[in-house]
């Protein structure tokens, strides 16, 4: 049976771990030179959800948001959600988590948003980036995942649970 | 013929088109159009939206370009190690209203990645030292009574910035994380923290180092030079080892402290600055002031706030606290992927007296960790200092009270075991009676 297809995008400030996140859910590795990622690149995954038909998402790895309004927003068109990612050792990056979704759901209003606080495995169980990401989520009221592209930590439940708000809204 | 050059040149730069209907259909493609096409669908019964991977979602906006007139651009979009610029725009024929082209954009994306990935990576490193500013408080890593009550001392003295603070505690115990710790906990970045180790530098070179000089003060003196007081303003002057710091200057830093006002060497000009001074040592500056060594006037200014630091032996299960910290730390400095200590390890450096504190720590684990790539440390990993053990010692050359040392050996057990007669009694290789009858023996409580 062919799988639902469905566009969802990965936004967040530069260097907070997008793109090590799409490859460790998609090829399961894991590399941590850093290239900072032009433009766009989608990959593809398909995930089986109970009960549910599979969905062929193809993930958008978009440009980080290095600056205010230099991200084209027609990236954002025909989402239907978008994972919004942050470093929790990075304050700077969990404060911008709140315009990178204005900035999404500007385009895209009804799509669905799951918040990633990556690199979890490099802060320590009472780091002040967790109990900010942990506090700007729940005044977001979104669902949030301390996540690790270097160990996997919540990486795919993260994907998985966007896919689930995505395919049942309610 | 004109297809065919049209599709030789677009193979020549790499670029691809094809026209599409007005169900969103594909009508004419040029060859490498079908390398944008998900391999599984058959391009000529899929619609162009199910088809091209960047094209999922994008109906509505398909149909707007035919509606209105209005083309629709994808920015550089990476595909199979080149990048293209996607435009759909409308096409003058009614059979097929859209045109869609990717244009061949690598060198322009080289470029734009080469000038972003500097510019990228001094941002996010700025960030996270301002993060490590921001977030100093964290930097004081474990659990233990001893470490909470440090904690604790530091948020409150984090606000009050004309106090002198002095810390104390033995080598390598982090004293000047500390000084750091409450430096950062109210300073903004932009205020300086600045440090000097009073033992470095000769005593002819502290004055003019610290206090400043005008230009003809002393041979050499070819310019005005500004002390360390004075680029402290604003901010933090942590003197490191405060107890080297000969008499003379002493007097000149309690006159400083008094009054907030200093004259650098050579000047007839006193100048007035805002600091908070935070002075250190590892000696008992009590006994350095019985034994006329350090001003009993400047000590008292001094220790208004005495801070004691802990050695590592009493902050108990938070050496393996730190060892985790120092483990993330190298794993991102050598670029290594050590999971964390085999249970055998732990148990070695629980054992370890650590007489270098955390610096020994730390040294042992950077030294663990230079010749370990991957997996779990374990105990043959880590190399310890020899330390003296019971079976070392030997009886000192003007002999020893015997009752005296075992009742400061049970007063120092019982001290590291915050009181538990249980503990204390472990660390002395005692049973719990055994340790009962020694108290009772020497009335200790």
């Amino acid at each position: 049976m062919s799988p639902i297809k469905k566009k969802i995008c990965l936004l967040g400030d530069v260097g907070v771990g997008k793109t090590s996140l799409i490859r460790r859910f998609v090829e399961n590795i894991f590399d941590d030179s850093y290239l900072t990622t032009i433009g766009v690149k989608v990959s593809q995954k398909r995930i089986s959800l109970t009960g549910e038909k599979d969905v062929l998402m193809m993930i958008w790895d978009v440009e980080g948001f290095n600056k205010p309004g230099v991200v084209s927003p027609n990236y954002f068109m025909g989402a239907a959600g978008a994972m919004v990612v942050c470093d929790l050792s990075r304050q700077e990056s969990i404060e911008n988590l709140e315009p990178v979704i204005r900035d999404f759901h500007r385009i895209s209003n009804k799509g669905k948003i799951v918040l990633a606080g990556n690199k979890a495995d490099l802060v320590g169980a009472s780091h002040p980036g967790r109990l900010l990401f942990r506090e700007t989520a729940r005044q977001l009221e979104l669902p949030f995942f301390e996540t690790s592209a270097l160990n996997g930590q919540n990486v795919a439940a993260c994907f998985e649970t966007l896919g689930r708000k995505i395919i049942d809204p309610s | 013929m004109t297809d065919q050059l049209c599709n030789y040149l677009l193979a020549q730069i790499h670029s691809a088109c094809a026209l599409v209907t007005p169900s969103l259909m594909l009508g004419e493609y040029s060859p490498l159009f079908a390398g944008f096409c998900l391999e599984e669908e058959d391009p000529l019964t899929t619609p162009v939206c199910d088809l091209v991977p960047e094209f999922i979602g994008l109906e509505e906006t398909f149909r707007d370009v035919i509606k209105s007139g209005q083309p629709f651009e994808l920015p550089l979009i990476n595909k199979a190690e080149h990048s293209y610029h996607c435009l759909v725009s409308p096409y003058d024929n009614p059979e097929t209203p859209l045109l869609i082209t990717f244009y061949n954009r690598t060198e322009f994306a080289s470029l734009k990645q080469e000038i972003l990935q500097q510019e990228n990576e001094i941002r996010i490193l700025k960030a996270r030292l301002s993060a490590q500013s921001r977030n100093a408080a964290s930097g004081l890593i474990g659990e233990s009574p001893a470490l909470q009550k440090i904690k604790r001392v530091v948020e409150r003295l984090s606000d009050i910035k004309t106090t002198a603070i002095l810390l104390q505690g033995e080598t390598g115990t982090g004293k000047s994380t500390v000084a750091r710790v409450l430096h950062y906990a109210s300073a903004s970045e932009k205020e300086p923290f600045i440090e000097i180790n009073c033992a470095a530098l000769p005593e002819t070179l502290l004055e003019s180092e610290l206090f400043g000089a005008v230009k003809g003060a002393y041979t050499n003196a070819l310019q005005d030079r500004t002390g360390l007081i004075e680029a402290a303003d604003g901010g933090t002057l942590f003197l490191d080892e405060i107890s080297e710091l000969p008499l003379a200057l002493q007097a000149k830093l309690l006159s400083f402290l008094e009054t907030r006002r200093f004259r650098p060497l050579g000047s007839t000009r006193e100048k007035s600055v805002d600091i908070r001074l935070i002075a250190a040592t590892n000696k008992d500056l009590e006994k350095e002031v019985e034994k006329g060594r350090f001003r009993e006037d400047l000590f008292f200014r001094l220790n208004i706030v005495p801070l004691r630091l802990p050695p590592l032996r009493e902050m108990e299960e938070d050496v393996l606290l730190l060892a985790d910290h120092f483990i993330r730390h190298f794993n991102i400095q050598f670029n290594k992927k050590i999971k964390g200590l085999a249970p055998a390890a732990k148990n070695k450096l629980l054992k370890h007296s650590w007489p270098g504190n955390v610096r020994e720590l730390s040294n042992c684990m950077e030294q663990a960790m230079i010749f370990k790539d991957r997996g779990w440390l374990e105990a043959d990993d880590l190399t310890l200092r020899r330390t003296t053990t019971e079976t070392d010692f030997s009886l000192p050359a003007a002999g020893l009270n015997l009752e005296k040392l075992e009742k400061k050996l049970l007063l120092d057990a019982l001290k590291r075991a915050g009181g538990n007669k249980t503990r204390a009694a472990a660390l002395l290789g005692l049973s719990r009676d055994t340790i009962r009858y020694r108290l009772e023996k020497y009335k200790i409580d």
